[in-house]
């Protein structure tokens, strides 16, 4: 009996000296470390609009629109299940998982962030044919390939029929 | 013996996170019977799962209990990859280990904690919780997140341990919560009140277990060595080795105890496994999608998990079936809590560890009376505590 009040007597002075273990979070910030799965951020300049992350997002949280002269990625926070696969899978590394946790907000805007991005028409028939950095990704990986000098210009940036159409002409023609 | 009232607990949590529905017949404060329920936290997983692709389902299958996310998608990884004849890099195999090992260390500190609020000794929880968390702070940096860590996926893992500084934050982090865990195994079994509440309650003799097919912790505090890391071993089980726990008088005090002593042996496991990690790639890129059918078994915190994949050859699979350990483990609460009295009735279900969550309310139904009432989960609680303060008084102190 003796010993055990006073290993509690022990036990409450060790504690009163000791400092609290739990962190005074909202008031002091609690960073998350490095590799933490926070709020997506989308590198405006490098992403294409090739929606790969919109295919391989498991919880729909991104969504792709297109209306005629734009294409408009867009990724609602409030959906986001944050597995990072949209990182993974996006072939320009436009998209990176911060480690800001905190996303609580009253307004609805702030939970939704997107990227514009100019689509291309094409020049024969002006159908929507895809965004302008997907063409200039396509040009320059065709490049080094033995091509009609006009490709860059002209077939690039026509749309999947047109594109059949001209190269038959041009196979025909016998420039091909 | 008599009825003279039934005690409905449930569905939303009886102490315990999925909602599951116990009505106890009670003979004054003994409960003579006891109608298990479950279904009601049914989400059609198995449903929605046939509606995804390959690529999406360990996110899915990983949201099926918050504490068991690296088990389930594993477990899903396997069946695939055993449909698939996929093999697994050895680095990949190892992280698992690793993962799933470090899971079992928070699981078991999570339920530890739980038993000691039931009983009312929120100390000890508070001291459980203390030493789960940094745990779950070694998941945020290996993983990225403290659960759901999305760390398999089909044909390997996604993220890699980084053998320098990673290596070195998870054996501080061992080497630092160790001695406080084997200081809170003492104050189990050495403080005479906490002693006085679990001890000999709740027990579930050896042939009551086998028959009821139990699965896990619960299991091997009843005298059964079965644990699928020795029995069928996956991941890199075969070459780390485990030391399976067993314990013989099945009452809760050989459930907390075995899964303390399994939390212990988990962190010698992942001390192992880090110092036999190979190098190599972490991930394979499955060629193509092989009909067929595999069923893949992991050993959760809970006991075994079984998913069963059946693939046509496209990118859907046809048919996933998911049996999780807690589905086993509920029904062995019948002959458990037979004859207990009502104030351990929240500790015995909970020591099933069939996941825990907050119950706002249950009602009481008095059958003489006819008359129903509805008392909120505090002052039950408050009643189960009030055991813990008798007993104090009885003189165990």
């Amino acid at each position: 009996m003796k010993t055990v009040k006073l290993r509690i007597i022990v036990e409450v002075l060790r504690s009163l000296a000791s400092r609290a273990y739990t962190l005074k979070y909202p008031k002091i910030a609690s960073p998350a470390p490095q590799g933490f799965r926070g709020k997506l951020e989308y590198d405006i300049e490098k992403c294409t609009g090739c929606a790969a992350c919109v295919e391989n997002c498991p919880a729909s949280a991104l969504k792709s629109i297109s209306d005629g002269d734009r294409r408009t990625i867009e990724v609602w926070y409030g959906k986001c299940i944050y597995c990072g696969r949209c990182e993974e899978v996006c072939p320009e590394r436009a998209i990176t998982l911060t480690t800001t946790y905190s996303l609580v907000t009253g307004r609805k805007e702030d939970i939704k962030s997107s990227v514009q991005l100019e689509i291309n028409r094409c020049l024969r028939c002006g159908k929507p044919v895809a965004t302008a950095r997907q063409i200039d990704k396509v040009r320059l990986q065709v490049k080094d390939l033995v091509l009609p000098e006009d490709y860059d210009a002209y077939l690039s940036s026509l749309c999947l029929d047109c594109k059949k159409a001209v190269q038959a002409e041009l196979l025909l023609a016998g420039r091909m | 013996m008599s009825i003279d009232a039934t005690l409905p607990i449930g569905p939303y949590h009886p102490a315990l996170k999925e909602p599951e529905f116990f009505k106890l017949f009670l003979d004054g404060e003994k409960i003579v019977d006891v109608a298990i329920r479950l279904g009601y936290t049914h989400r059609g997983i198995e449903y929605l799962a046939e509606r995804k692709t390959y690529n999406e389902i360990p996110i899915l299958v990983e949201r099926i209990c918050g504490i068991c996310s690296n088990v389930h998608p594993m477990c899903f990884c396997q069946a695939v990859e055993e449909t698939w004849e996929l093999q697994v890099p050895d680095r990949a195999r190892y992280i698992r280990t690793i993962v799933g090992e470090l899971e079992r260390i928070h699981s078991h500190l999570l339920w530890a904690g739980i038993a000691a609020h039931i009983i009312g000794y929120d100390t000890l929880f508070m001291h459980f919780w203390k030493h789960r968390e940094p745990v779950c702070e070694l998941f945020e940096v290996l993983t990225g997140n403290r659960q759901n860590y999305a760390m398999n996926c089909i044909g390997g893992v996604r993220r890699d341990i980084d053998p320098t500084k990673h290596k070195a934050l998870i054996l501080e982090t061992l080497s630092q919560i160790r001695p406080s865990l084997l200081r809170l195994k003492n104050a189990v079994t050495e403080d005479p009140v906490v002693r006085a509440r679990i001890e000999n309650i709740g027990v579930l003799s050896r042939d009551q277990a086998r028959k009821l097919c139990v699965v896990g912790p619960v299991a091997r505090a009843s005298g059964l060595a079965i644990d699928v890391r020795k029995d069928e071993p996956y991941a890199a089980y075969r070459e780390v080795g485990v030391d399976v726990k067993v314990l013989t008088e099945g009452d809760v005090l050989s459930k907390m105890l075995v899964r303390l002593l399994e939390a212990l042996e988990s962190m010698e496991i992942v001390k192992r496994a880090l110092d036999a990690i190979p190098q190599g790639p972490i991930r394979l890129e499955p060629k193509e999608i092989v009909p067929g059918d595999g069923i893949g078994k992991v050993e959760a915190p809970r006991g075994e998990d079984i998913h069963y994949v059946r693939s046509n050859g496209t990118d859907i699979p046809e048919r996933v079936k998911i049996r999780a350990p807690s589905y086993m483990n509920v029904p062995s609460i019948a002959p458990q809590i037979k004859g207990a009295s009502l104030a351990d009735a929240s500790l015995i279900i909970a020591a099933v560890d069939p996941c825990f969550c907050c119950t706002e309310r249950i009602a009481l139904a008095d059958v003489k009376t006819n008359r129903e009432s509805s008392v909120d989960f505090e002052s039950l609680a408050q009643r189960w505590r009030r055991k813990s303060k008798y007993s104090r008084k009885d003189g165990c102190v």
